[in-house]
């Protein structure tokens, strides 16, 4: 409890900090933007509803994603670094908190931020995607707290690289791996077809290595049910429970990690 | 105090080790993702939609469709030739000027699964200026030469005064691609000679020999070893079609066709003989014969029945691809429905070919 105490109380800063940062409420005007333009699309699409609905379902859920993501990197790569520069860190670090609650504080402040935000999101999809005719169903609202668990992965890598990089070369890097987050199956599916098509020694350890990558980088994919959502197809409950406990294996790597390299760091 | 600065990367540690297993579990409840012609919007939004990316957007369809080609290309029965044909639209919605998917998607068409006419329909959209590659546009000839291979290709076995006008036509289309942004300078020669001349079904088959020679050379081994295939079956005709001209020469000075193959494989051998000790240029048929060996070098099993040289193996192979495409389309129009072989546009099958039709499909065997 001593512990935790000093993490809520950073946490607490970090959240007001970052929900007064005028770049998240742009982004979230911009993702409701995109939800109403979505009726416009769907509208000039056909007349059949069922298919207005699923283009609105389809562009809202991926503006929550991406500019969902966008936010998370912009405001995480942020986060720690400019308590170092404005050495406002040494104030905090000389309560009684270590480096690592400190991070745990950060992300978690950060993270209550982007629920208020993706929840406001949400709200404005289902009032337009009830305007539209549509009946949120279940699997909508799975997939909207699966893109929200996404983003909390991407919360972790940006404060990693916000504790490791500079911002911009961190907002860089964070976007790159956020990207290559739902490209990782490729890697298993090239290592799999160099074997099939392909014998020796050589073969194996690259496919092994491809493996390796594909389970080690973080897998946004797990997350993404978006189009079994948008089309009506039933989400394996068992499959939403094991992306759940993958986001906190991996949030608690990436905690892990920026944490040792924020203990290196000389302030 | 030790423990708890160790904390971190014993986390960080024990976590990466538990997403292995993690992962694993993942993979094995994962369901595939609706199919993407589902989540494709209609043509009219389509561009509208990349926000100024169309050109990207059709780049990664078309992997799409490489990916569904290489994972469906040994299944070729099976094959969804609506869904290529579904893509590439979309393709090319988003991309009109680009000459190599309408190349890509013609040659598809074309050459696995035997649609000849949307093969030509994907070429002539290409070479309208107003709606597909541009008149400018370095690779728009292209397009001219593959229209014209499909005229040439198509003539083959077709009676000869319509092979001779498809020749014909084939010139005036490689005619149209001459003079136009990096065509090279030898197509003028080669058009006008097929434009005035035309081939003999020899040459013709030589042309398609070389033509899956080089497919086979193809950078991707589905690819390959699907042209590998075809390769066979082009060599197998060029040689029945060589022993089939050596054989029409015995029947006409001899009054009649030989008796079996063995006895016309001995007029090539005593030909090529006597080729040897005259000197003198080479026949065609025997040029063809000296360069793939005699005695059936492929092992597709030629016979000779009533004067027609006939490789059943290759034979049933063809047959049997033309007739699942169309077995396909049929039972996409009347599901449940098996067609019989007039259905399929069969009169009579070659007597050494035996059609079976049920409602797994169509399979061709030898007698």
């Amino acid at each position: 409890m001593s512990w935790l105490g000093p993490v809520l109380a950073v946490a607490g800063l970090a959240f007001r900090e970052s929900a007064r940062n005028r770049v998240l409420h742009a982004l979230v005007g911009a993702t409701l933007l995109m939800t109403g333009a979505s009726v416009v699309f769907g509208w000039v699409s056909g007349d059949e509803q069922a298919r207005q609905l699923k283009i609105v379902a389809d562009l809202s859920l991926s503006a929550i994603a991406l500019l969902g993501t966008i936010a998370s990197i912009f405001l995480g790569t942020n986060l720690v670094y400019q308590e170092v520069e404005r050495r406002t860190v040494y104030t905090v670090l000389a309560r009684p908190i270590d480096r690592g609650g400190f991070i745990v504080g950060k992300y978690l402040g950060l993270a209550g931020v982007m629920a208020v935000a993706v929840a406001a999101m949400s709200a404005g999809f289902l009032l337009v995607y009830g305007l539209a005719g549509g009946r949120p169903s279940v699997g909508l609202l799975v997939a909207l707290a699966l893109t929200y668990v996404e983003l909390a992965v991407v919360i972790g890598v940006a404060v990693f690289f916000s504790v490791a990089a500079h911002p911009i070369e961190g907002a860089v890097f964070a976007f790159v791996v956020a990207l290559a987050g739902h490209v990782t199956a490729d890697l298993q599916r090239l290592g799999a077809d160099l074997a099939r098509d392909a014998s020796g020694v050589g073969v194996v350890v690259l496919e092994k290595v491809l493996y390796g990558a594909y389970v080690l980088l973080p897998n946004l994919e797990n997350f993404n049910v978006r189009p079994h959502a948008a089309h009506g197809v039933a989400i394996d409950p068992a499959h939403a429970g094991l992306a759940l406990v993958y986001a906190v294996v991996y949030v608690a790597i990436l905690l892990g990690l920026a944490t040792v390299v924020f203990r290196r760091k000389v302030l | 105090m030790g423990l708890a600065r160790r904390a971190p990367v014993v986390v960080a540690l024990a976590g990466a080790a538990l997403l292995f297993p993690l992962q694993a579990r993942l993979d094995a409840r994962r369901t595939p993702p609706p199919d993407v012609l589902e989540v494709l919007p209609p043509r009219a939004i389509l561009p509208v939609l990349t926000f100024g990316h169309a050109q990207t957007a059709s780049n990664l369809l078309e992997i799409r469709a490489t990916n569904f080609l290489m994972r469906w290309l040994e299944g070729m029965d099976r094959l969804r030739h609506e869904h290529i044909s579904r893509l590439y639209d979309a393709i090319l919605t988003l991309d009109p000027r680009d000459a190599g998917a309408y190349r890509r998607a013609s040659t598809y068409f074309f050459s696995v699964a035997d649609r000849s006419d949307l093969a030509r329909e994907y070429l002539e959209r290409g070479v309208d200026p107003a709606r597909g590659v541009p008149a400018d546009h370095p690779e728009r000839w292209t397009l001219f030469v593959e229209l014209a291979s499909i005229e040439l290709m198509g003539g083959l076995g077709a009676p000869e005064a319509e092979r001779l006008e498809r020749v014909r036509r084939g010139g005036e289309l490689l005619m149209r691609a001459v003079g136009l942004p990096g065509a090279p300078p030898e197509l003028e020669t080669f058009a006008q000679r097929l434009a005035t001349r035309g081939l003999s079904p020899l040459e013709a088959l030589r042309y398609d020999e070389q033509r899956w020679l080089e497919a086979a050379k193809h950078g991707e081994p589905a690819m390959r070893a699907q042209a590998e295939r075809r390769l066979i079956e082009a060599r197998a005709a060029l040689i029945a079609q060589a022993l089939q001209l050596i054989a029409d020469d015995v029947a006409r000075q001899a009054g009649a066709p030989p008796a079996d193959l063995d006895a016309l494989w001995r007029f090539v051998d005593a030909a090529m003989r006597n080729q040897e000790r005259n000197g003198g240029p080479v026949p065609a048929p025997l040029a063809v014969l000296r360069e793939h060996g005699v005695e059936d070098p492929l092992g597709v099993g030629f016979r000779l029945e009533e004067g027609r040289v006939v490789a059943p193996g290759v034979d049933a192979r063809r047959l049997q691809r033309l007739l699942e495409e169309r077995f396909l389309r049929w039972r996409q129009a009347r599901p449940g429905e098996v067609p019989t072989a007039e259905h399929l546009g069969l009169e009579r099958a070659a007597p050494h070919l035996e059609v079976l039709i049920d409602e797994a499909g169509v399979r061709v065997v030898p007698r």
